[in-house]
């Protein structure tokens, strides 16, 4: 394998986060999209025949990333379940910081896209309130998947308004916050408060 | 009737429709046309009231989201202790919604759809719904950028469960999450174990 260049669908992906990032959702067009790119219009049409079809494609591409990368840090971490419910909201959070215009498309933007690309995004917390669930040690009733529900929707609108005001430090930094919220109705106050004193960054 | 009673009226009736509408087809399938036929006025009327469907739909959210911001005031009056408060601002909030799932959806599933006009209002609505968890802050050692963290993560949570509830056509049903919701909010001050305990005691 020598050096390549970025694909033609690398190159309209960074394109289609950047103009997102720029001017929205709604005023994203397949004419912007090739400019950005040097690409013709034919091509990018040859690709995708609507902006929406363009944002559906790349939402899907992001999705998966971090679903993979979500999992693979809870699996892989080793340890109790507060511990590794950190490492996959600290891989969460940290995949969102890599590019904020990535994380303003995929938490943001999304809304405005369709129906069903809200049932997708929220299907994607439900992945975050699944692990969060795990924490359950025995159930009485269903209240604990309903709080889980409601502590992966806490990280999302937290994260979704940082997005929008798209000011302060990095995400990573409410890791704590994050995980005591998580860990507090699974394991209680002090073992949840413990997480409130923990660093972001470990390393 | 004198001419500025039936204009006011107009534009209750339209805001009336826009909320009908929207809870049975969602935003993106709510139009100008639709609005003013469910109200049983012309289109013209309607664009002397709003600029757009979005300024018609801010208004409707508006006037809303006052009216929820007095109901859970008047229902956190009703009790002396700041958890109960929390309960019955919680307990008056989500009967409200399940009484009319046209406006919940309105409020919690279709107001995140609509883009930029929302999202001042959207704050709006949430900072007086953190405000009820306030007094929560005394006597815990939490720094107040904390404190508004946490608040905003509760608040936010809340309104995404209910949402999704609503979102997925079980408006009716939303009682059922008032102990979660409940717990919820108050096990960051209270713990999990007395939060769930004030959760799950009857109301009133």
């Amino acid at each position: 394998m020598g050096a390549r260049g970025p694909t033609e669908r690398e190159r309209i992906r960074a394109a289609l986060i950047d103009l997102v990032d720029e001017g929205g959702y709604e005023a994203l067009e397949l004419r912007s999209i090739a400019e950005r790119t040097g690409l013709s219009s034919s091509a990018v049409a040859r690709e995708f025949p609507n902006p929406e079809a363009c944002f559906v494609a790349i939402w899907e591409e992001i999705d998966a990333e971090l679903a993979s990368l979500l999992n693979d840090a809870y699996e892989n971490e080793e340890g109790d379940w507060p511990v590794r419910l950190r490492a996959a909201l600290d891989a969460f959070l940290g995949f969102l910081d890599v590019d904020p215009g990535r994380a303003r498309l995929y938490v943001v933007e999304v809304m405005l896209v369709s129906e069903a690309m809200r049932a997708r995004r929220e299907a994607a917390q439900a992945r975050l309130a699944a692990i969060i669930g795990r924490g359950r040690q025995e159930s009485e009733d269903d209240a604990p998947s309903k709080i889980a529900e409601a502590v992966s929707g806490a990280v999302w609108y937290r994260v979704e308004s940082r997005l929008r005001r798209g000011d302060g430090p990095a995400l990573r930094a409410e890791l704590p916050l994050m995980t005591y919220f998580a860990v507090l109705p699974y394991r209680g106050t002090e073992i949840a408060r413990a997480q409130l004193a923990r660093r972001s960054h470990p390393e | 009737m004198r001419p500025g009673a039936i204009a006011h009226n107009q534009r209750e009736r339209l805001l009336g429709a826009l909320a009908t509408i929207v809870g049975e087809r969602g935003y993106n399938g709510t139009t100008i046309e639709l609005i003013a036929e469910t109200a049983a006025v012309s289109n013209r009327t309607f664009y002397e009231n709003f600029s757009s469907r979005e300024d018609c739909f801010a208004a409707a959210y508006e006037a809303l989201d006052d009216f929820l911001a007095t109901l859970v005031e008047e229902a956190a009056a009703g009790e002396e202790e700041w958890p109960a408060q929390v309960a019955a601002a919680s307990r008056a909030l989500i009967a409200f919604l399940a009484s009319r799932p046209a406006l919940a959806r309105l409020y919690l599933v279709e107001s995140a759809v609509v883009g930029e006009a929302l999202v001042e209002l959207r704050q709006r609505s949430a900072a007086r719904l953190t405000a009820l968890l306030e007094p929560g802050r005394d006597d815990r050692d939490l720094e107040p950028a904390r404190a508004a963290a946490i608040e905003e993560g509760l608040v936010g949570g809340i309104l995404t469960l209910l949402g999704r509830r609503v979102a997925a056509g079980e408006a009716e049903e939303l009682e059922r999450y008032a102990p979660a919701v409940i717990e919820f909010a108050l096990a960051p001050y209270l713990g999990a174990d007395e939060a769930r305990a004030i959760a799950v005691s009857p109301a009133g």
